[in-house]
């Protein structure tokens, strides 16, 4: 039964798949010369800081563990500063998703002990 | 049209082409480097204006394929283009020493020109071209070639010539079609004349100046500006900013930049550079009065009509650096035919361009001494309070976020370096030079609303540390620390090598406090500050800066008669539409590398267009591009 609501945490699905959005659109960033990052360590960090935040949502769902849910905000926050310094809109919309994610996984997450 | 009224209007025609002297009148094209002879950058065009100017789109977009970031055998491209529009064409000059013929609505290359040229860094370390010039016939022979030519020089001194129309080659011009300026670098001939800056053409005439290797040695080959025939290359005459009689132990004092004239008094403007060695004048002590000076040239004798020095015995590398502004100036009820000067150490020189007399007062004050054995600075330097200097007098202080980066390196270093004020001396200690040798403001100068005397400039304000070292210590320290690369240059024939580098943390951030660079206005009338802006964006790593920062710029604005400016000029690949009246940025786009170019404004087939060649600059970014983008309204 945890499986299965682990499964279903809304929340952690979000940061994953907002992480992975953000990995995606960083790319796109990196090696499309018209974004005004290609090629740049700034694009090549939150490339790996929206990947890194895409397996910590994975591993997120359904658990509070609380080095993890830690580690999942200080990605957002610090990839939301990055993005916001290299002026990448998407990158933003995709971690204030994440965010929405974070928070509806710190509130809503299911409970080990209800399992 | 009635008979009579198509004959005036050819007459009147040409009447405007004669007048002119293939002036161009400003119009609808963009004839030479700086817009028009005059060096205004303005166009009289007014479809795109500060209301609609958020419409405004790639029209097109066209690459050369002349780009290098200087990882291979090819040394880096910087590309500083003016594109030309005239003969209903867009030209361009690229790094490689092209000439591309775009169709000036579509980018469709209509023909290329190669001049086979060396890719080598033989003066310059990168591989620079700042455009081509232009030519026509005043009374074209019809059917024959080589009525209309566009002109390109090299890195090794060749100057070509071809027909404007086809790109092949003037035969008649010097041989097959290419003069060879260095036949003329008799002296101290240490390194070939290089002509990355495009000659400014009046009637028959081409004035040609040249770049040198910068810091390198002491004695150089000395400044000339040839005049050469615009048909077959033949030298007229030639202009020696060096008394003959030191011109063997010193050298450079050479024009570099841009060049602007008076149509109508056939006056030529140079801005003449900094003599060699440029930290150390020991052994250039005899005075050199036309090194670091605005001069005023006879255009058809080259004969010194009147020169103003801008620094004495000049140990900073303040190259004048850019062509004068040519505008008339109304001031005290009276109409004065004026020029401005901008410079590297940040003033602006207001002056009578008939006689070299300031329009505001610039006043003699006493500087700091310089305190190297064998060196003899000047007691004093032209000062100039109005208008208010882009660069201010003090250094603004260190930064305190880069000082806590580096954990109080900043102010620990400011502590020891020799510093008071503007003009202090290169020293062995190290000396903190603010402005510095990069601007103040650099080769694209000024732009004027010649309607409403309005002037506008970006500037840059920098602080590098100059620390001379005597020769077996700096031997010593270039062999570890790296020639050139790692700031070592070494003015080879004097006692002292030179230590320059820009004054930051380890971490690349300015030591100095921002803005690191400013757009302002001026009214000419009165000499007042209308407006000063932080201009574009520091962008490290990838990561923009705040604006109020600013950036580093390099290259220059133009203006239209609707009250915009256009530029790029800045770090951040950006290019910009801002209001003549406030400052504010009212359009911007981004672009694949910094795009310091002057923009070009012209109109073609009722469409309004503003064109930048995109290239990089290695001294603002390691980023390089080979495009143009060129913009308009949509249809």
């Amino acid at each position: 039964m945890f499986e299965a609501r682990r499964r279903r945490d809304p929340g952690a699905r979000l940061v994953s798949g907002a992480g992975f959005l953000g990995a995606g659109v960083s790319l796109w960033n990196y090696f499309n010369e018209a974004s005004g990052i290609a090629g740049t360590p700034g694009a090549m960090l939150v490339i790996g800081s929206s990947a890194l935040l895409f397996l910590v949502g994975f591993a997120l769902r359904g658990r509070s563990r609380g080095v993890l849910s830690l580690l999942a905000l200080v990605l957002i926050l610090g990839t939301t500063f990055a993005g916001w310094l290299l002026e990448s809109p998407t990158l933003l919309v995709a971690m204030a998703l994440a965010l929405l994610g974070w928070l509806g996984h710190a509130l809503f997450r299911p409970r080990r002990e209800f399992a | 049209m009635s008979r009579r009224g198509i004959a005036m209007k050819r007459a009147l025609l040409a009447a405007a082409l004669a007048l002119g002297g293939h002036a161009f009148a400003q119009d609808r094209t963009w004839a030479h480097f700086n817009g028009d002879l005059r060096a205004q950058k303005y166009s009289p065009l007014a479809q795109i204006t500060p209301e609609n100017v958020k419409n405004l789109q790639v029209a097109w977009r066209a690459r050369t394929g002349d780009k290098s970031d200087g990882s291979g055998k090819v040394p880096a491209t910087d590309w500083s283009a003016t594109p030309l529009f005239v003969n209903d064409t867009l030209y361009l000059g690229t790094p490689f020493y092209r000439i591309f013929a775009f169709e000036p609505d579509s980018g469709k290359v209509k023909w290329t020109y190669d001049p086979k040229a060396v890719l080598e860094a033989l003066t310059q370390p990168d591989l620079k071209n700042r455009g081509v010039a232009y030519w026509q016939a005043a009374a074209p022979v019809i059917g024959a070639a080589c009525q209309k030519r566009v002109y390109v020089g090299t890195m090794d001194a060749k100057l070509h010539s071809v027909d404007a129309d086809t790109g092949k080659p003037c035969q008649d011009f010097g041989k097959g079609g290419i003069v060879d300026v260095n036949r003329w670098n008799t002296l101290n001939a240490k390194w070939p004349l290089s002509l990355l800056q495009p000659p400014t053409v009046f009637k028959d005439f081409l004035f040609v100046g040249w770049a040198g290797k910068d810091w390198a040695l002491a004695e150089a080959p000395p400044g000339t500006i040839f005049a050469l025939d615009a048909r077959t290359g033949a030298l007229r005459w030639t202009f020696h900013s060096i008394p003959p009689e030191i011109a063997a132990k010193t050298g450079t004092a050479n024009v570099w930049a841009s060049m602007a004239i008076d149509p109508a008094r056939e006056i030529l403007y140079v801005p003449v550079s900094s003599p060699s060695p440029n930290f150390f004048g020991g052994n250039r002590l005899a005075p050199i009065p036309l090194g670091t000076s605005v001069t005023a040239l006879e255009i058809a004798t080259g004969k010194v009509l009147w020169s103003r020095q801008l620094v004495h015995h000049d140990l900073w590398d303040f190259d004048t650096n850019a062509a004068p502004t040519l505008v008339d100036i109304t001031k005290d009820g009276k109409t004065i035919p004026a020029l401005v000067q901008t410079s590297k150490q940040g003033f602006l020189y207001v002056l009578d361009r008939t006689t070299g007399e300031p329009i505001y007062p610039i006043e003699e004050r006493a500087v700091p001494k310089s305190t190297v054995p064998g060196e003899r600075s000047s007691p004093t330097q032209p000062y100039v309070a109005l208008p208010k200097p882009v660069v201010d007098d003090q250094w603004p202080g260190v930064f305190w976020l880069a000082d806590l980066a580096s954990l109080g390196y900043c102010s620990r270093k400011f502590k020891e370096l020799d510093y008071e004020g503007r003009f202090t001396p290169p020293s062995l200690k190290g000396a903190l030079s603010y402005p510095a040798t990069i601007g103040g403001v650099e080769w694209g100068g000024g732009a004027v609303d010649p309607a409403k005397q309005i002037f506008v400039v970006n500037n840059s304000s920098a602080a590098q540390i100059y620390k001379l070292m005597p020769r077996k210590e700096f031997d010593a320290a270039a062999k570890v620390g790296g020639m050139e690369t790692g700031g070592y240059f070494p003015m080879e024939g004097s006692p002292y090598g030179i230590q320059l580098t820009t004054f930051q943390n380890w971490l690349g951030m300015p030591c100095w406090n921002p803005p690191y660079g400013s757009l302002s206005a001026y009214d000419l009338k009165t000499g007042a500050l209308l407006w000063r802006k932080p201009f574009g964006q520091i962008q490290y790593w990838g990561f923009y800066m705040p604006e109020s920062w600013g950036t580093i710029t390099i290259g220059g604005p133009t203006i239209t008669a609707s009250g915009l400016v256009f530029i790029g000029g800045s770090m951040d690949s950006r290019v910009r539409a801002i209001d003549l009246k406030t400052g504010e940025v009212l359009w911007k786009h981004l672009v694949p590398a910094p795009a310091v170019a002057l923009p070009a404004i012209y109109e073609y087939r009722g469409r309004q267009y503003v064109a930048f060649a995109v290239g990089g600059n290695s001294i603002l970014l390691p980023k390089v591009s080979d495009e143009v983008v060129v913009f308009s309204l949509p249809k």
